[in-house]
């Protein structure tokens, strides 16, 4: 999927001279198996509730735009009752403060640590209004995409 | 955008004297590089020593440069990557695609 995406945009972002990043993902319910492949996007992070601990998902391969042909890696993971998982872009976690401090995966860690009980939606109004918190600001500086996937 | 330009024997460097290469400077390198390769050189390093920060828009330019260095048989080159600097060419996997080298020297040795 990912290398058919970068077969035929390839001329066309050449062209331009632009980038982007894909993650892309499936998941399948029965299996509770999560598929997935990366070009260059933020890695999203997996919070296992019953261990407390986190997985970043990362698989080989290279941001769209840049070569015209790639070979991306596909990598799957098991998933269980409980999982939280955020996929999100550059906006949310390169949030700078005042002193130009990020806000970074640990604090987006420590959101999820605070609330991984509470519904999906909840824990996204708690990141929206954690990084408006942080920038000082209304105004971000970037745009902020924010999936909240829990498994039930 | 701050920089300074230099020849050296085999290459020319633009050492970026900026804290962020982002979507608000990121085209003044680019039009520097662009000015560069337009007078004949093809051989260019750039220095990100003070570079602390680079997003998408800064990545992109770099790409640009070194796409356009190669179609005309030239090289770009990386140097002085800091922290965050490093982390975002890991991420992307850029880092495979450039020659990056610890210091300007190394770089120059190089060509």
């Amino acid at each position: 999927m990912l290398e058919q995406l970068n077969n035929q945009l390839y001329d066309d972002l050449s062209h331009t001279e632009l980038l982007f990043s894909v993650f892309y993902a499936r998941y399948n319910n029965r299996t509770r198996s999560l598929t997935y492949a990366n070009a260059g996007h933020n890695l999203p992070i997996v919070f296992r509730t019953n261990t407390h601990n986190h997985i970043e998902l990362d698989a080989e391969g290279l941001i769209i735009g840049v070569m015209p042909s790639i070979t991306f890696e596909e990598r799957s993971i098991e998933l269980s009752t409980g999982d939280v998982i955020i996929f999100y872009t550059d906006g949310f976690s390169e949030s700078t403060n005042s002193k130009g401090i990020l806000f970074g995966k640990e604090r987006i860690l420590s959101i999820l640590r605070s609330n991984y009980n509470t519904t999906a939606e909840a824990i996204i109004d708690q990141c929206y209004m954690s990084v408006e918190k942080f920038s000082e600001s209304s105004l971000l500086q970037d745009d902020i995409s924010i999936i909240i996937m829990k498994i039930y | 955008m701050n920089f300074r330009t230099e020849s050296s024997k085999n290459a020319t460097i633009i050492f970026v004297q900026e804290e962020r290469l982002d979507a608000h400077n990121s085209e003044h390198l680019k039009t520097e590089m662009n000015r560069i390769f337009e007078s004949g050189r093809h051989d260019l390093i750039i220095d990100l020593k003070d570079v602390r920060f680079i997003d998408s828009s800064g990545l992109g330019v770099l790409v640009s440069g070194f796409k356009n260095a190669s179609t005309r048989q030239g090289t770009l080159k990386l140097s002085g990557l800091q922290t965050q600097v490093r982390s975002m060419f890991e991420l992307t996997r850029l880092h495979r695609v450039f020659e990056i080298f610890p210091s300007v020297d190394d770089a120059i040795e190089s060509c």
